[in-house]
């Protein structure tokens, strides 16, 4: 909310600076901030008449004027096409400096002197119009400084409300604010007793749920206008746009005392004006001439025929102030929060009025923001108030709140005595009233509608008394069982696991494109699709980090990168039954720099992606990962055919290893042979807390032997290591292939498999005729098994 | 006398051996010990007259002889190591080495800088006793708002734009807040929870991410004091800002706090002097905070009257960009290598 300081002096005596009344502000939780301060910024800007206005004759768009600014008259060269003789302007003197900067000085333009300039509203930093000089007022006299008649030298503010003090939203409201703090006086007005509205206009509540006090007040013989200049500059400076002397002035009024106000012209109205509940789907045209068909439960301000104006809200296309309206119908109301919420929502319209309807305006106030804004109708339109309609058949009343300032205390880590809290509340314009046992019963003020129960009145003495005066105390904290194998904890051992192993984390967004499911034939469940959306693209939540990752691959390379390694662990999202089930994976994708090239022909890449993640698996969960190859119809179509393989962890299928397929790496556009995973963490954690036993190693020597065969081609190396593990019988404690070879040495299609091998016996040293007797026994497996033989 | 004749020799020969110079290389080396411990060197053929000698004398010549071949045999030893040693620094001295070549460095990537920040926080908090819960990122909007005392259709709830999801009764959490309740209902109090997570909002500009990172702690136990959060939230930021960090608190409002609050600290750019970053006001915003509603801790099954406590809330990608001095948050989620990298090997 914008505030201007000397519209808050006319409401509150107080001597703070500004920069100390944002503080003050600020310290009570209304974050303020100057935004503009104008004090001293139109030293030499005068009030003149301009006496003539004569054709420059070097420039056709040039004048050369002379005018009367309290002294001799000036000569001063203007461009502005509106300028004549007999009007009455601002006019910066040599030595001025406008708001913007410029600095006035005497001159020769086109070859004629000039002695100042007239100005504009937008060289007078009011507003930005600048397609001519601003005409002031006749009765301003020449020469007088114009910052004092203008009003200009003002300090703005911009103060940061929260949601729940709708009670600031006004000049009143922070002005009660500034009382409350410093103790300075507010100056309430004060009005004598309206008249009674009793012939001529009725008014009914039929929803007193909506509308638990409505006030109209007649008033008579107006004369449409233009406001004059100084409500016209704190409108605008609020940010509210000026239309005329009488909607003006309820505008007015609204920033001044929060309570919104509506003026209906009083030719619109037919029959008694009725606040009642819209009929489902009656439609109604707002004055900016949307039409809408209106909720059922949408509180209308109607007559005996027609809508007016949706309650609090926005007033009717055919019921508004006109240039020839005399007569207007003066609305001050309090409406129901919620309900106008809801018809905001409904309607999507959000005004000044419904934004402080929703958050509470004071009930109490109505009368006296019904009463100003006359008195301003009458001022400045020359309007005759008549009756004043108020119906308010049941007060809205504040229960009284019983505090005990010892549990403030309490709560606050500060002793708060009776006397302290009673006098924060009674500032605050609580009635407060003592009630034993050290107990306080205090009734908030009307417009205090977010203070209910005990703690929105200590959180009122908090702020008072000041945050700054609580003590830091250090709590000893509750102690709990370790969380150690946590998720939490274990997401973190996996990431640094990838780190370590050269990959990059990726934080993308949970929300993905379906068209990138759908490209990679995801077929995990079904996705989760949102209501409203970031983009439209992006419009359902992730059932699978690859597409993420694989967009994040194809950004990079765009970007020229030649190698992206990347990784992400978060969570995917999936419909099941009705719900939504959310797990946590880790998935990473790897493409490869130019020298790796030749690995990617031979697939190797899989491999090393392979020993990455059984090495991070194995750490992770205890657990060495089997790499499987899926069975026919569960292969992924997103990869390779034959380059992947399913990951199992004691015998659950945990996640996928692949090379992405040549047609994916096409849809995508990334480069081929990279190769990718996707791991649940949550099934990795299955082996979290497991503890590694240690087990006896042998004191005795053992032995090497190195043996090559020949298998067909199609057999895998998986199987026939696990082969000579098994016949070892224990005794072999390390079997590692160490040379693959297919060529001019080996039959076609057979390939050569080189194992060095390690036997080694826990009670004995081991003999060659002991590594012979494995030996023999091992080769008569496998030859058994895969057909293998000795490489002769 | 050949007796006395080979004592002579000997005394003459240790005369001479004690000013052999000490060998310069490998052929000095080799002649001295050819002339003195060669099979037919000088020590050899002054063994062999030991046999002639008389009893009486034996032990004085056979000293001698000892004491002349302990000396060459040290004085050749110790010129041998010399040579060797001086021959490898010969080998070393003229070498041109160029220490600024490029590293081989093995592979090494990096922890994603919300990720460090997430970690670096949530470190802090579980050091001083905090434990640390997930909640789930789909939530209800009991969770999300009810339970967290946003009463229906208030206007608090338009603080925080909402993603609401199809198919299912559920939206995207705005916040870590409902991890509170969840805390709460699982394990009763006393409690001391850290809640590290991914929240949304729908929203997006260089400050505003549609998904985004915070973490939510709070204490419950009886007897807990405002007093207490700010010396908690004073020493987080001491922890995390160096001990010169000035703190404040101001009045603020969230629905689930009460009294509520924000907490500043001293600039970390300027440090408190005033500048670009703050906005010349010396104070950066990085948490919201206060005690825990009463209506909270009952719609989460706890007495108020019995117990209280507070709770904190804080943006990642705030106190990120601040860090590491970040000024357009969308960086965080491109995962542009050439961002990334900058992360790499401590953050």
């Amino acid at each position: 909310m914008k505030l201007s300081l000397l519209w808050l002096n006319e409401w509150v005596d107080h001597n703070l600076p500004p920069e100390k009344l944002a503080e003050k502000l600020t310290s009570l939780g209304l974050e303020t901030k100057i935004t503009e301060n104008r004090r001293g910024a139109y030293k030499n800007i005068v009030v003149g008449k301009v006496l003539s206005a004569d054709p420059h004759p070097n420039a056709d768009a040039l004048r050369i004027t002379s005018v009367n600014a309290g002294g001799e008259p000036l000569k001063i060269i203007c461009g502005a096409p509106n300028v004549a003789p007999g009007q009455t302007v601002a006019v910066a003197l040599v030595g001025a400096t406008l708001p913007n900067g410029l600095k006035i000085e005497k001159r020769k333009i086109r070859g004629e002197e000039s002695f100042g300039m007239i100005c504009s509203e937008s060289e007078l930093g009011i507003s930005a119009e600048s397609s001519g000089i601003m005409v002031l007022d006749d009765g301003l006299k020449a020469g007088a400084e114009i910052a004092s008649c203008l009003e200009l030298e003002d300090v703005m503010f911009e103060v940061d409300l929260t949601p729940n003090r709708g009670d600031c939203l006004s000049v009143l409201g922070i002005a009660r604010e500034v009382s409350a703090i410093t103790g300075a006086r507010l100056k309430m007005p004060t009005f004598a007793e309206p008249q009674k509205g009793i012939h001529g206009l009725g008014v009914e509540i039929m929803d007193a749920e909506a509308c638990p006090r409505y006030t109209a007040l007649e008033i008579s013989g107006v004369k449409i206008a233009p406001s004059p200049f100084k409500i016209r500059r704190r409108l605008l400076a609020c940010g509210v746009r000026p239309i005329n002397n009488v909607v003006d002035a309820t505008n007015y009024v609204m920033l001044e005392t929060g309570n919104p106000l509506h003026a209906f012209d009083k030719r619109s109205v037919s029959g008694a004006i009725v606040v009642r509940a819209a009929k489902n789907g009656e439609d109604f045209t707002t004055l900016d001439g949307a039409s809408f068909k209106l909720d059922g439960g949408t509180a209308l301000i109607a007559d005996s025929v027609k809508g007016l104006a949706i309650a609090g809200v926005m007033g009717g296309l055919d019921s508004g102030i006109n240039a020839d309206t005399t007569d207007v119908i003066l609305e001050a109301a309090y409406f129901n929060p919620v309900r106008v919420r809801r018809a905001s929502k409904k309607t999507g319209i959000g005004t000044e009025s419904s934004y402080r309807f929703e958050r509470g305006v004071d009930p109490e106030g109505v009368k006296i923001a019904s009463l100003l804004a006359a008195k301003m109708m009458a001022e400045l339109a020359g309007g005759k108030p008549g009756g004043f309609h108020d119906v308010y058949p049941k007060t809205v009343k504040a229960e009284a709140i019983t505090i005990s300032p010892k549990k403030a205390g309490a709560i606050l880590g500060v002793p708060i005595s009776e006397a302290t809290a009673l006098d924060i509340l009674t500032r605050l314009g609580c009635a407060c009233e003592k009630s034993g046992d050290g107990l306080l019963k205090a009734t908030p003020p009307s417009h205090r509608h977010d203070l209910g129960t005990e703690i929105d009145l200590v959180e009122e003495i908090s702020r008072l008394h000041g945050l700054d005066n609580i003590p830091e105390t250090t709590p000893r904290l509750p102690q709990h069982e370790s969380s150690r194998e946590g998720k939490y904890a274990k997401r973190r051992e996996i990431n640094r696991l990838f780190v370590a192993s050269g990959f990059y984390e990726a934080i993308n967004f949970s929300f993905v494109n379906p068209a990138w499911r759908k490209k990679l034939g995801l077929e995990n469940g079904a996705p989760v699709r949102m209501e409203n959306r970031i983009n439209a693209e992006l419009g359902e939540l992730r059932t699978s980090l690859i597409p993420g990752l694989l967009q994040t691959a194809s950004f990079n390379l765009r970007q020229g990168e030649e190698k992206v390694t990347i990784f992400e662990t978060g969570a995917v999202f999936r419909l099941s039954g009705g719900l939504v089930e959310e797990e946590l994976f880790t998935a990473g994708i790897m493409t490869i720099g130019e020298e790796e090239l030749m690995a990617s022909k031979l697939g190797r890449n899989f491999h090393r992606l392979k020993g990455i993640v059984s090495n991070v698996v194995s750490s992770a969960s205890r657990t060495a990962p089997e790499f499987r190859k899926p069975v026919e119809n569960a292969k992924k179509e997103f990869l390779y055919d034959h380059r992947q393989a399913d990951i199992f962890l004691g015998g659950r299928r945990v996640g996928f290893i692949g090379e992405v397929h040549p047609l994916t790496a096409d849809d995508f556009d990334i480069s081929a042979g990279m190769v990718c995973f996707e791991l649940s963490v949550e099934a990795l954690m299955a082996g979290a807390g497991k503890t590694a036993k240690a087990s006896a190693i042998s004191r005795f020597p053992g032995i090497k032997r190195d043996v090559a065969l020949v298998v067909e081609e199609k057999i895998e190396v998986g199987a026939i290591i696990n082969t000579i593990l098994e016949t070892g019988g224990g005794k072999i404690s390390h079997c590692g292939l160490f040379d693959l070879y297919q060529g001019q040495q080996v039959q076609a299609g057979k390939k050569s498999l080189a194992f060095r091998l390690f036997f080694m016996d826990s009670e004995k040293t081991m003999t060659d005729k002991d590594g012979d007797e494995i030996m023999a026994a091992l080769l008569e497996a496998v030859a058994k098994k895969h057909g293998a033989v000795i490489r002769g | 006398m050949p007796a006395e004749n080979l004592i002579e020799k000997l005394l003459s020969l240790k005369g001479e051996v004690a000013s052999v110079p000490s060998p310069a290389d490998e052929k000095e080396l080799e002649s001295v010990r050819i002339k003195y411990l060669g099979k037919k060197g000088v020590l050899s053929i002054l063994s062999q007259e030991m046999r002639s000698v008389p009893a009486d004398q034996k032990p004085e010549a056979g000293k001698l002889l000892q004491e002349i071949r302990s000396t060459l045999e040290g004085l050749v030893g110790s010129a041998e190591i010399e040579i060797k040693r001086n021959k490898v620094r010969r080998e070393i001295e003229g070498e041109f080495f160029d220490t600024t070549l490029p590293s081989i460095q093995p592979e090494f990537g990096s922890a994603h800088p919300i990720s460090a920040v997430m970690d670096e926080i949530t470190d802090i908090f579980s050091g001083m006793g905090f434990q640390v819960e997930e909640g789930p990122e789909t939530e209800s909007d009991l969770y999300n708002f009810e339970k967290l005392n946003f009463p229906p259709e208030h206007p608090a709830r338009d603080m925080q734009d909402t993603f609401h999801l199809l198919d299912v009764e559920k939206i995207l959490r705005t916040h870590t807040s409902p991890v509170q309740v969840r805390a709460m209902e699982k394990y009763g109090p006393p409690l001391a929870v850290i809640a590290p997570g991914k929240v949304y909002r729908c929203d997006a500009d260089v400050t505003h991410s549609p998904m985004f990172h915070q973490i939510e702690g709070f204490v419950i136990d009886k007897n807990i004091t405002m007093g207490d959060l700010k010396g908690t939230l004073k020493a987080f930021a001491t922890r995390l800002y160096g001990a010169d960090v000035k703190v404040r608190l101001r009045p603020s409002f969230f629905p689930f706090v009460e009294p509520g609050a924000e907490m500043d600290v001293s600039c970390v750019i300027c440090g408190g002097a005033g500048c670009r970053v703050c906005k010349q006001s010396g104070w950066l915003e990085i948490l919201g905070a206060g005690m825990i509603h009463p209506n909270v801790l009952k719609a989460s099954g706890i007495d108020p009257d019995q117990w209280g406590g507070f709770a904190f809330g804080l943006g990642i990608e705030r106190i990120a960009m601040l860090k590491y001095g970040v000024d357009d948050i969308r960086l965080f989620f491109e995962n542009d290598m050439r961002f990334l990298r900058q992360f790499k090997g401590g953050v």
